[in-house]
């Protein structure tokens, strides 16, 4: 499990990833104008050989002042988050169903044909 | 016609005459006639043989067989077979009868030994005729001859010490370098280790103990028939008829003394060349060589021809090997002719599998290029060689499809990482107002596509129809009834599936109906309102995009696994002998993940191949060698830059597995030469090796001990044809036929001559180096030197 701490600081959004198997990390995406998601994706790829999932917090932002648009953005990374762990999910059923099969194989007593 | 290399003949070298009878009483049985006695021996097929009376020579019967032989005859060699007494401890005396063979084959020295023989024992009873070893020595010391004593059954030396020192019946057998007689199967062995005791170290264990049994015939009239009347079974000896062939056959008995019943064996030999009529080639004389079914061996100084009749050979029994053509020499006129048949022919092709053909250096190449494949060809593998290189070339498919599906992998993970991952300002505003619109309907019902179930029930019809028509399965009443129950429910069901079809095409209709009434609404809304759909719909996007670009960067990493785990250490095993393995290797190393990382700019073989190519990812540039990134051309450097193993797959390096004993790996270049030659040796189909100096592919020790002894076990086996210098081969060896070539101011000549001819021995001592004292040395049989110090 990867853990990640999300607070919003004046304009920008600070992501810090850390846990036991991985260095910590922070990400820092400008919110003020146009919000560039690049840099979480790009971090966020090369956890993929990892196979772990995220477990995110957000800090509370409900005294910000674009307290609209910083939900949005919340959705927006929580949303980035949730694909990342539908696909590892994704790839851990993949690997479950492959060994069932082999057990299921190694288990039967009948022959194959 | 007289065979021009050694061939096996009968010898007898124990024959009495009445002449027995002065020295023993009713020794011979009959009445002897030497010319009856010859008429015997060449219907026998006897070459060489000796009257050894007890005690005595019966010098008349001699000269009448010299007086009338001819060219041709059974050689007669002086001989006489003495009573020698042995002092016992008690001071009392037995006796043991032994032969002595003399080199002499004239009336004269017949008469001289008989003479000298009387002269000694004139004074002496000549019923009681005996002799002591030492006067043996003193009255022949002038002659050369052989001691052939009784070993075994009656009067045999053994008894004859039985109360005296044993040890010196043996130094004296040992002394003699000669042969024991009747002695019996059985008790060789028992012989042979006691002997054994008093050899010098080196000269154990050699087998060199000869054994022979003669006739001992003592009534000419019921020849080859001892004096019990038992069968004889004649002993052979390889060579011509003479003195000189005995001292062969009793310094070398395993080569070349053998009974006849295994000479009969041996004789029928498998398919091989038997000779070669050698006319109309260019500066070379023409000339008949005929091959012996063992051991031949060509020999000859440097230039003088020996490698153009070898590889002459080699064209004439079809080998593709041979490198006849540098020679630039007509052989249309040469005839070759096989054992098996009459009449001599341009070509004698054998089977590929028939012939073992082996260059000059040919095998230590083979190990040093690591490529062995000759050895399976030539030990009859070649089907397990297909199908070991067919499995690794299925290996190498599956890595290039490996490669294939990374390759796929990867650009769909750089296709979508290529995408913008930006929510702007402006679609955060227009998220934010507080403008409304029609969400867009997604209906919850699936609707299923009836076609397939249409065109089921539509078969099953068609069907019946067919089944119920047909006369064959002869349908009765009651059946008949079945059938139309089951074509009335198929139509049933035709009618569900029609209003199926019907209630999907209305739900179908309305879906559409409010689509359109959406779109309508939402065209109709103010421009901020779509703008606010149009912002949201694209942060719906940027997140489906993350997933897909999650899904894709997965499956490239299971990829990148695959091929890091990918161990490129294909071993493929061929037996090619019961202790002989043959491998084809590719070796396990990095070579693989090293030329996976290489196609990147930068890549570090310590980072996994996921991390090097995520450096690609965010810079297409990063592809070494190519301005841009393009599939084809991630694929075109993976290829490149894995060649070296890829090529593996096509040429695998293969070594030889020795079991216990390693592999040529590691093991010198003269070990695997002698495991090469061994393996190739045992191969049953094989009827006759050829090779061009195989001590060019060994070491010394092997050349002079082992590659001897394997030549040894194997020349009654197959055909052998060497060209070599080394004496050892030769005289060791004991080459059957030895070919001469000789070049005389650019003519080359070819002459056949035989080990045990003297005059041959000066012209082999004169072209092999160090012939001379390869030949002392197999002339001391036992190290007598040593023995007679001691």
């Amino acid at each position: 499990m990867i853990n990640v701490n999300n607070q919003f600081q004046k304009n920008n959004l600070s992501i810090e990833f850390f846990g036991d198997t991985i260095i910590k990390n922070q990400i820092t995406i400008t919110v003020s104008n146009d919000v560039n998601f690049k840099p979480v994706i790009d971090y966020l790829i090369q956890l993929i050989p990892k196979r772990l999932k995220l477990t995110s917090t957000f800090e509370d932002f409900s005294q910000a002042d674009n307290i609209e648009k910083l939900t949005l953005i919340q959705e927006t990374v929580s949303g980035i988050y949730e694909r990342f762990n539908s696909s590892i999910d994704h790839s851990e059923t993949s690997e479950n169903k492959e060994e069932e099969k082999l057990n299921d194989y190694n288990n039967s007593d009948d022959l194959l044909f | 016609m007289n065979k021009i290399y050694s061939d096996w003949f009968k010898v007898d070298l124990h024959i009495h005459s009445d002449f027995s009878n002065k020295t023993k009483t009713k020794d011979y049985d009959g009445s002897f006639n030497i010319d009856i006695l010859k008429e015997k021996l060449i219907e026998n097929q006897v070459k060489l043989f000796s009257l050894t009376d007890h005690n005595i020579i019966n010098a008349e019967a001699y000269k009448n067989y010299y007086d009338n032989f001819t060219n041709g005859d059974p050689v007669l060699l002086v001989g006489c077979e003495f009573d020698i007494k042995v002092k016992q401890d008690d001071d009392s005396f037995l006796t043991y009868h032994t032969l002595l063979i003399f080199d002499e084959t004239t009336t004269e020295k017949a008469n001289e030994i008989a003479s000298i023989i009387e002269n000694h024992l004139t004074e002496t009873n000549i019923k009681e005729r005996s002799v002591s070893e030492d006067e043996i020595f003193e009255l022949f010391q002038p002659y050369h001859f052989f001691y052939i004593p009784h070993a075994g059954g009656h009067k045999n030396i053994i008894d004859a010490y039985k109360d005296a020192d044993i040890r010196k019946a043996q130094e004296m057998v040992l002394l003699m370098e000669c042969a024991h007689e009747k002695v019996k199967e059985k008790h060789r062995l028992r012989h042979q280790q006691e002997f054994d005791k008093l050899k010098d170290p080196d000269f154990r264990n050699k087998k060199d103990e000869a054994f022979i049994n003669f006739s001992d015939n003592h009534n000419c009239d019921i020849y080859p028939n001892p004096k019990n009347g038992a069968t004889h079974e004649f002993y052979c000896l390889k060579g011509e008829p003479t003195f000189e062939t005995l001292r062969f056959a009793f310094i070398d008995p395993q080569s070349r003394i053998r009974k006849q019943q295994e000479v009969d064996l041996l004789k029928n030999v498998k398919k091989h060349i038997s000779t070669i009529e050698i006319k109309g080639i260019k500066d070379v004389d023409d000339c008949n060589i005929e091959f012996s079914p063992n051991l031949n061996v060509i020999i000859g100084g440097a230039s003088s021809g020996k490698s153009l009749l070898f590889n002459l050979i080699g064209k004439k029994i079809g080998n593709n090997k041979h490198d006849f053509q540098k020679y630039n020499c007509n052989d249309s006129e040469v005839l070759i002719k096989a054992s098996n048949s009459q009449t001599p022919q341009l070509t004698l092709p054998f089977n590929d599998d028939e012939v073992i053909y082996i260059n000059q250096g040919d095998i230590v190449k083979y190990f040093e290029t690591g490529d062995l494949k000759e050895l399976v060809i030539d030990s009859g593998r070649e089907n397990q060689l297909s199908e070991a290189k067919e499995k690794l070339q299925s290996t190498k498919n599956n890595l290039l499809s490996e490669f294939e599906t990374f390759k796929n992998r990867f650009d769909r993970f750089n296709s979508s990482y290529r995408k913008d991952f930006i929510i702007h300002e402006g679609d955060f505003e227009s998220m934010t107002n507080d403008k409304f619109h029609f969400v867009e309907f997604t209906p919850s019902v699936e609707l299923i596509d009836l076609t397939e179930k249409e065109r089921l029930l539509e078969n099953i019809s068609n069907n019946i129809s067919s089944l119920k028509n047909d006369e064959i399965f002869e349908f009765n009443n009651s059946e008949n009834t079945v059938v139309e129950s089951f074509e009335n429910l198929i139509k049933t069901k035709k009618e569900l599936i029609l209003q199926k079809k019907l209630t999907n095409e209305s739900i179908s209709h309305f879906i559409e109906g409010v689509k359109t009434v959406l779109d309508e609404k939402n065209n109709n809304l103010e421009s901020a309102s779509r703008a606010k759909k149009e912002a949201l719909s694209r942060k719906q996007s940027l997140l489906t995009t993350c997933k897909t670009l999650f899904k894709q960067a997965l499956e490239f990493d299971e990829s990148c696994m695959i091929l890091e785990q990918l161990k490129c250490d294909n071993k493929e095993e061929i037996k090619v002998t019961e202790s002989v393995k043959l491998i084809l290797e590719i070796e396990n190393n990095d070579q693989l993940r090293q030329g996976i990382t290489n196609c990147i700019n930068g890549g570090e073989i310590e980072k996994s191949i996921y991390e090097n190519y995520l450096v690609l990812v965010r810079d297409n540039n990063n592809l070494k060698d190519y301005k841009e990134y393009t599939e084809d051309r991630l694929i075109q450097k993976l290829k490149k830059e894995t060649k070296l193993i890829l090529n593996n797959y096509d040429a695998p390096r293969t070594y030889l597995d020795y079991g216990g004993n390693g592999n040529s790996k590691n093991k010198s270049p003269g070990f695997n030469a002698e495991m090469y030659l061994k393996t190739i040796l045992h191969y049953e189909k094989c009827k006759v090796v050829m090779i061009d100096q195989p001590e060019d592919n060994l070491g010394n020790t092997f050349k002079n001990e082992d590659l001897i002894n394997l030549l040894r076990d194997f020349k009654f086996l197959k055909q052998i044809i060497l060209v070599t210098h080394n004496p050892s081969i030769v005289v060791y060896g004991d080459a059957e036929s030895i070919i001469l070539a000789e070049n005389t101011s650019g003519q080359i000549s070819y002459s056949q001559l035989f080990l045990e001819n003297k005059d041959f021995q000066k012209l082999i001592i004169d072209n092999l180096d160090g012939g001379k004292s390869i030949f002392d040395m197999r002339s001391r049989k036992y190290n007598i030197k040593k023995l007679l110090n001691s």
